[in-house]
């Protein structure tokens, strides 16, 4: 094959990896901004805690990795619901203030995961270590099979919403909070199940990352700001506009950071969004609701 | 009579529909106009596109003969235009004093008028709200705040007030204290242009009316003429009104 | 015993509990206190808190101007705070000026970006705006840490030649730690004398205006858009004067990701308006105090067991905690409770009551929250004339 096609393939396949593991964050911040119209910052150090509590429970292979990371999910689920009982409940109406407690918990998870686990880097040995190689195109396993959980959560994610009790009950929660209660729905326990999902979805992404990278505890403010990127490019509490903007993103960032200078991996993405934010206040693909007024 | 604001075949629609379309309206110097239309006819629609809230999609807007179509609010609102709303309308973690020191802007920007009062005191006791000056204006009163409303508007020193529904919500005798503080401030000197519901308010206060329906202009002039116009009858005012009114 | 009791009523009828304890009279105590610090603290460490105390009185002043004035989160405070520290530290390191001009440069290059920040940042609002300003913040980071040529990247810039000299003020060698800290504590005093007139003026009333409603403040006049820039420029200004002390008292600035300068370190700043106060004027001051100098007071009344990990903890519970139960941070709380103390003094002596029994019930009625007391309502009532 020529060298260059090569490489294009090589960068896709990359962009496509990182892809998946945005859109995972970003659709836990989406769904529970679409609900509760709370921006949850703390949603980085919920990853980083994913991440090293995979880390923790795999320990070498004492539990499988495939284990590992719904132990973690659950985990970090469950303290996402302690989290929305104990504080983000009594924000919702004022989301603001439930954007400033987040930015108290990042400094409460930060420090606990320091406190616990240190500042050192934890890698975890995938569980597959093959590499594929088509044509000069390398593609570790491994990496497939994070892509294929991505793919397969958020085809889940998709089908839940859609067809399942749960999944209208929430969507009649974010059209209009009163109403939905006035129909009989419990929309604290709503509320509280989405954020489970968020925070869920936040640790596998850190899980599937320690898979790939070793993961450093000050990891989370980064993937956050991916993660909100994504979401907000893509209209925050879209779920279908998360999935195509967290491919906008992947696909830019890799490319510009493959043929342009590699050190402004960053910058290109934030610059991407604020270009689309600025041209588009509310994303690409805006929700209809009430609380995209919050936005403009 | 001197035209100092001029609509000119104004329009505006939201995605295909139509809230306004080729209104032609002209308010006079000191005069007292009233805008009626059933709810939805476009009226709060009208006074966002004058204000400059709203882009009007086609159509052009004059001020004292100078075109001020697709300007910002702010910069209309300090040549003189200057609005109320029906909600939010004053800031409600300040004091009522602090309200209107708030939105006092000194004298006005053309400099030829000059500020028609001389102090924020002057406006609340023109407004006789001094003795809750103090208050927070989130605790004061249904009635008390929508004056405080008319003024914040009254301290950004206007030429042309447009009140969007200044009585509603208020009772029978807010609404007789609110049609006299009308009367006051066109005594001032500002014209006055209101759109309101309530109907014995509007027959006494207003010297000319002009009927919104579907976004179009039906009517316009005497309040006594245009009550009785078939077209007005038939869209807004009913058989009853119209019966009653003739009966006078 | 009797003439005493008598001689103490003639003597507060002559002068009202509530003149003498004046909130006055102690706070303009508190506000000087400072300027002796030199001779009370025992150690060179505790005075060197006490300048970044002062420092970070000047970046959360600032704040106080765009968040709790203006009413937009700008969560770009630190990245301005670092242009403001390599302004001054590059026209130090290469042009060896003085002091004099760094802090006037470095103000206004902050306040310049914060404009070229706000002026497309502005267009949005909300949380579109917090999370702009944010992807700004971390975008001026990577400039600095990528343009090796002008800011020597990761590396960062080590200032060479420390000043000699800022008027009278000699703090050459960084020995003269007194003198460094009575110059930065100077420039926190004027910070706040900054926001007092801020908050007086026709610009403040309108800062406030577009916080409280946005659509009404046009209505009446205000560009909106103008003024919050004007709020946001002044923000970088004071951050950026504060980055020329930063810059000086560290003698060494980098653009790492966990450095003072990334976009995440604005939360100790928000942190210090909201446990200060974000309705008061004195907030973000007393906040600067406490989140500087609390970690120190809990080690030493415990040992060493607050570690620099232990005290972000405790301060992110703080700061959720803060919006939760006192959304008007230490500040807010002891206004209102005074107001209650003074208010209730008065209607208690009023009634007859007497004076060591008014003021038990005042002082109790100021410091125990309402649900924790039993409710009388004619004194409620009283209490709020």
């Amino acid at each position: 094959m020529h060298p260059e096609l090569t490489e294009f393939l090589q960068q896709m396949f990359n962009a496509l990896t990182i892809s998946g593991v945005y859109a995972l964050i970003a659709l836990g911040i989406t769904i529970v901004f679409g609900l509760t119209g709370i921006v949850n910052f703390s949603i980085g150090q919920l990853l980083t805690l994913g991440a090293f509590l995979t880390f923790s429970f795999w320990d070498n292979d004492r539990v499988s990795f495939f284990l590992a990371v719904p132990l973690a999910a659950a985990s970090v689920g469950l303290l996402s619901v302690a989290l929305e009982r104990a504080a983000f409940r009594f924000t919702l109406e004022q989301p603001i203030n439930g954007f400033i407690v987040s930015l108290g918990l990042i400094l409460v998870l930060q420090n606990i995961i320091i406190e616990f686990w240190g500042t050192d880097p934890k890698a975890i040995t995938p569980p597959f270590t093959n590499v594929w190689d088509v044509g000069g195109v390398r593609m570790p396993v491994n990496t497939w099979f994070v892509i294929l959980v991505t793919v397969a959560i958020i085809v889940l994610l998709f089908v839940g919403l859609r067809y399942t009790r749960y999944g209208r009950a929430m969507r009649a929660c974010a059209e209009d909070r009163d109403a939905a209660a006035l129909m009989g729905i419990p929309v604290g326990t709503v509320i509280a199940g989405t954020f489970a999902i968020g925070g869920a979805l936040a640790a596998i992404s850190g899980g599937l990352l320690a898979s790939l990278y070793p993961i450093h505890p000050y990891v989370g403010a980064l993937y956050l700001l991916k993660g909100f990127a994504v979401a907000l490019v893509g209209g925050l509490g879209n779920i279908e506009g998360c999935v195509a903007a967290a491919l906008l993103i992947g696909l830019t960032e890799t490319m510009a950071a493959g043929y342009l200078a590699g050190e402004w991996r960053d910058a290109y993405t934030f610059g991407l969004m604020i270009l689309i934010l600025l041209m588009r206040p509310t994303g690409l693909f805006p929700a209809r609701g009430r609380l995209q007024e919050t936005l403009q | 009579m001197t035209g100092l604001l001029s609509v000119e075949g104004l329009s505006k629609s939201f995605s295909g529909v139509h809230a306004i379309e080729e209104v032609d309206i002209t308010v006079h110097q000191g005069e007292i106009l009233g805008l009626v239309g059933p709810n939805g006819s476009g009226k709060t629609t009208l006074f966002n596109c004058i204000t400059g809230f709203m882009e009007p999609t086609r159509g052009r807007i004059f001020w004292r003969g100078a075109e001020i179509t697709g300007h910002a609010p702010d910069q209309i609102a300090r040549q003189g235009v200057v609005r109320t709303f029906q909600q939010k309308m004053v800031f409600p973690n300040a004091s009522v004093g602090e309200n209107v020191e708030m939105a006092w802007q000194g004298e006005c920007d053309d400099g030829d008028d000059g500020a028609t009062f001389k102090t924020c005191v002057d406006i609340l006791d023109f407004l006789g709200l001094a003795q809750v000056q103090e208050r927070l204006a989130s605790d004061i009163p249904f009635g008390h705040a929508r004056k405080l409303g008319m003024g914040l508007a009254l301290a950004a020193n206007p030429r042309l007030l447009l009140l969007d529904e200044p009585a509603a919500g208020l009772d029978q005798e807010e609404t007789r204290e609110l049609g006299e503080l009308i009367v006051r401030v066109r005594g001032l000197g500002i014209t006055v242009w209101v759109i309101e519901h309530d109907m014995p308010l509007v027959m006494s206060l207003c010297e000319r009316l002009i009927v919104l329906h579907a976004g179009r202009k039906i009517a316009e002039g005497e309040p006594t003429v245009v009550a009785r116009d078939p077209r007005v009858i038939s869209v807004y005012l009913g058989e009853k009104f119209a019966r009653s009114s003739a009966a006078h | 015993m009797v003439t005493a009791t008598g001689s103490l009523q003639s003597f507060t009828r002559q002068y009202p509990l509530s003149d003498l304890l004046s909130i006055r009279l102690p706070l303009a105590v508190l506000l000087i206190l400072p300027v002796f610090a030199p001779a009370i603290f025992p150690t060179s460490r505790l005075l060197s808190l006490a300048v970044t105390a002062a420092i970070y009185v000047i970046v959360a002043n600032g704040l106080h101007v765009v968040f709790s004035y203006a009413g937009q989160l700008s969560l770009a405070q630190t990245a301005l705070w670092g242009l403001g520290a390599y302004t001054s530290a590059l026209l130090l390191n290469h042009f060896g000026l003085p002091t004099l001009v760094l802090i006037p440069a470095a103000g206004l290059m902050a306040a310049l970006g914060a404009v070229l920040i706000g002026i497309p940042a502005f267009r949005t609002a909300g949380f579109s705006f917090a999370i702009i300003t944010f992807a700004f913040a971390e975008i001026m980071r990577l400039i600095a840490n990528n343009w090796d040529e002008l800011t020597n990247g990761s590396i960062g810039i080590t200032v060479l030649d420390p000043p000699d000299a800022f008027g009278p003020v000699q703090f050459g060698t960084f020995e003269h730690l007194p003198n460094f800290y009575h110059l930065t504590l100077a420039f926190s005093y004027l910070s706040l004398i900054g926001i007092f007139l801020i908050r007086q003026s026709s610009l403040g009333k309108n800062f406030i205006a577009i916080r409280e409603n946005e659509t009404l403040a046009k209505s009446i006049g205000i560009n909106v858009y103008v003024y919050k820039l004007i709020a946001f420029a002044i923000s970088g200004f004071f951050a950026g004067v504060a980055g020329v002390f930063f810059m000086y008292h560290q003698k060494h600035i980098e653009p790492g990701p966990l450095s003072p300068f990334a976009a995440f370190a604005t939360i100790q700043f928000l942190l210090m308006i909201l446990i200060g106060g974000r309705r008061s004027m004195l907030g973000p001051t007393i906040g600067a105090i406490v989140v500087v100098f609390g970690p120190e007071l809990v080690n030493a009344l415990l040992g060493d067991w607050l570690t620099f990990n232990r005290s972000q903890m405790i301060f992110g519970g703080l700061l959720a905690l803060s919006v939760l139960t006192a959304p008007n941070g230490i500040a807010g709380q002891t206004r209102d409770g005074y107001n209650t103390f003074v208010a209730t003094l008065r209607s208690s002596r009023e009634r007859g009551h007497h004076p060591v029994f008014s003021f038990l019930l005042a002082f109790s009625r100021a410091t125990i929250p309402s649900r924790f007391r039993p409710r009388d309502e004619s004194l409620d009532k009283e209490a709020q004339l």
